[in-house]
């Protein structure tokens, strides 16, 4: 249960509610890692249930969990890798764009170089539907530029 | 939120990257590969000049390998390069190309002087580059103009400093790897950057004494051979992190003082048989007078067979009350020419290793009792010890089951200064 007395501070936790209802909770010290929630404090209060619209019970625990590893300096390689290896590449963007939500620094900059690891060598198709990016080339324009940067392609695995 | 049911619609929330601000795009974007961030201009039109914005343009090892089946791959690399760099806008922050060893793509001065203007207009700071050369260019002194750098990494390279050169006033961190230096140039360099934090020197040659004025030093890693007469660092009052490798062979009285506040100290031979004379290189004078601080201490290429060895690693020991992990190894062939006395007197009145917590001493010899020595002497002096690791690779002959255990029944003998400490036998 959250310690709802505001006179210990060192083993303070916060409650957190995602945006499906549901409640979860941190240490103070994990808090101030992500600033979009630190603010919320600075605003609310920290004996308030904060409320996070746009992260959901589904990713919420995962970050938790990074955070947690974090304050106690305990963040290696081996953890990052292990820390992904079952996530698709959907689940970590969910993950990240919650990370650039809760304005979370660190796992934003580990993320976004998982991202960049997994969209390696990817086909074009591939990626504009991971960014979720509409082609609005004309078939001429398209090959113009594919022809002009061909050795930007090669190696590409295209999807037809 | 939908209003017409209570759980919130997944598509409602921002759930497209590309819907978000462009710097957390930069954020995905700045680690990709150079091939994947160009081709980012096909995704859209929105995104056709994206990439060029990004400031940073990596040339990795894959993108030169891609091209090795070229009989010369020169014209085209550099065609792209150019082409890519053209293209670009803004500022350039990190730039580097990393050839591959025995690649048929050199990085020569026309390109160095066509690309590093642009580089310097734009504000480079981080510079990387990285060729693997026998015959080798000079690098053109237009890099030194450079003015923004703070972290420069070259390979394969002749370097002379040009006469009116006023330093990298911003450099943090220097790595050079296969450098070829003119008479005075690397002393040249490093005075000219006083902010310089962290130095990495491996496989060069051209210099003959490292005795520089690097006030903001911290981290130093130093490959020498027997060129280099003298290494001084009683300068380098901010060093806390010292690695000396011994690429071959090494000069009687190599090292002439040490830095006083060093927390990290460790030295050890390329070569993995040769042995390293240390009462030699490091006299015990100095370590007397530089080895306070040390928490961290490795020595490598020990005569683990000698008896004067085993009394310098133990005089070390006593000059380093704050020691909290030991790592020494002796690796290769040692000739033993008897296995002298069989155990040394090695006695500590005043108990000097109160902090050390983990030691590993690994040994791959014909002989292994002056290492049992070695570690009577820190089982019985250590009060805070945790783990000690003996790791043992015999040669010549069979470490037999009776020999084993002999060894384990010995080390289960010795005195242990320390109630928690663990021994670990590994053969």
């Amino acid at each position: 249960m959250a310690q709802e007395a505001s006179s210990s501070t060192s083993s303070k936790t916060i409650s957190l509610k995602t945006g499906d209802g549901e409640i979860f909770e941190i240490e103070a010290s994990a808090a101030k890692q992500m600033k979009t929630v630190q603010r919320l404090i600075d605003d609310l209060g920290d004996d308030i249930t904060i409320p996070l619209h746009n992260v959901f019970s589904k990713e919420l625990p995962k970050i938790i969990e990074y955070y947690k590893k974090d304050i106690t300096g305990e963040i290696t390689k081996d953890f990052e890798a292990e820390f992904v290896k079952d996530l698709n590449d959907d689940e970590v963007k969910v993950l990240f764009l919650a990370a650039n939500y809760l304005d979370a620094n660190k796992l934003f900059e580990f993320l976004s170089q998982n991202i960049a690891d997994r969209l390696e060598s990817k086909s074009v198709e591939y990626v504009r539907k991971y960014f979720g990016v509409e082609n609005d080339f004309t078939p001429e324009e398209e090959s113009k530029l594919r022809e002009e940067r061909a050795w930007s392609f090669r190696g590409i695995k295209e999807d037809e | 939120m939908s209003l017409l049911n209570n759980k919130p619609n997944e598509e409602d929330h921002i759930d497209r990257i590309s819907d978000l601000p462009s710097n957390v795009i930069d954020g995905i974007l700045q680690n990709l590969d150079i091939r994947d961030q160009v081709r980012t201009c096909i995704l859209s039109t929105k995104w056709r000049y994206m990439w060029t914005y990004v400031p940073q343009l990596v040339f990795p090892a894959s993108f030169f390998e891609s091209y090795e089946h070229l009989d010369d791959s020169s014209p085209i690399v550099s065609e792209i390069i150019t082409d890519v760099l053209m293209r670009h806008n803004g500022p350039i922050y990190k730039f580097f190309l990393l050839i591959v060893p025995d690649f048929n793509f050199k990085i020569t001065v026309e390109h160095l002087d066509m690309w590093v203007p642009l580089l310097s207009r734009r504000g480079i700071k981080h510079l990387e580059l990285v060729g693997y050369e026998t015959g080798l260019s000079h690098l053109p002194y237009i890099v030194f103009s450079c003015k923004e750098l703070t972290k420069f990494k070259l390979g394969g390279f002749n370097l002379s400093i040009p006469p009116n050169f006023s330093g990298f006033k911003r450099l943090l961190n220097l790595n050079l790897y296969n450098v070829t230096f003119e008479s005075g140039a690397l002393e040249s360099l490093i005075s000219g950057c006083q902010l310089l934090e962290k130095i990495s020197i491996e496989d060069c040659n051209g210099f003959e004494y490292f005795d520089f004025s690097a006030p903001s030093l911290k981290v130093l890693l130093l490959y020498f051979d027997e060129d280099v007469k003298s290494i001084c660092l009683k300068k380098a009052n901010n060093l806390i992190d010292l690695r000396l490798i011994a690429m071959d062979c090494w000069v009687s009285g190599l090292i002439k003082s040490l830095p006083k506040n060093m927390q990290r100290f460790s030295i050890g031979s390329y070569v993995l048989t040769n042995k390293i004379p240390y009462a030699d290189i490091i006299p015990l004078t100095l370590v007397k007078s530089s080895f306070n601080s040390i928490k961290y201490l490795e020595l490598g290429a020990v005569k683990l067979n000698e008896r004067k060895e085993i009394l310098y690693i133990v005089n070390v020991l006593k000059s380093a009350p704050r020691l909290v992990e030991l790592v020494v190894e002796s690796n290769g062939h040692v000739d033993i020419t008897q296995a002298s006395d069989r155990s040394v007197e090695l006695e500590c009145s005043s108990c000097c290793l109160n902090q050390l917590k983990t030691v590993n001493i690994n040994i791959r010899a014909t002989s292994h009792q002056h290492a049992m020595s070695l570690i009577q002497f820190i089982l019985a002096n250590s009060t805070s010890l945790k783990t000690l690791t003996f790791n043992v690779r015999l040669e010549s002959r069979e470490l037999d089951a009776s020999m084993l255990l002999s060894i384990s029944q010995d080390l289960l003998l010795m005195k242990r200064a320390s109630q928690s400490a663990q021994v670990k036998f590994i053969h």
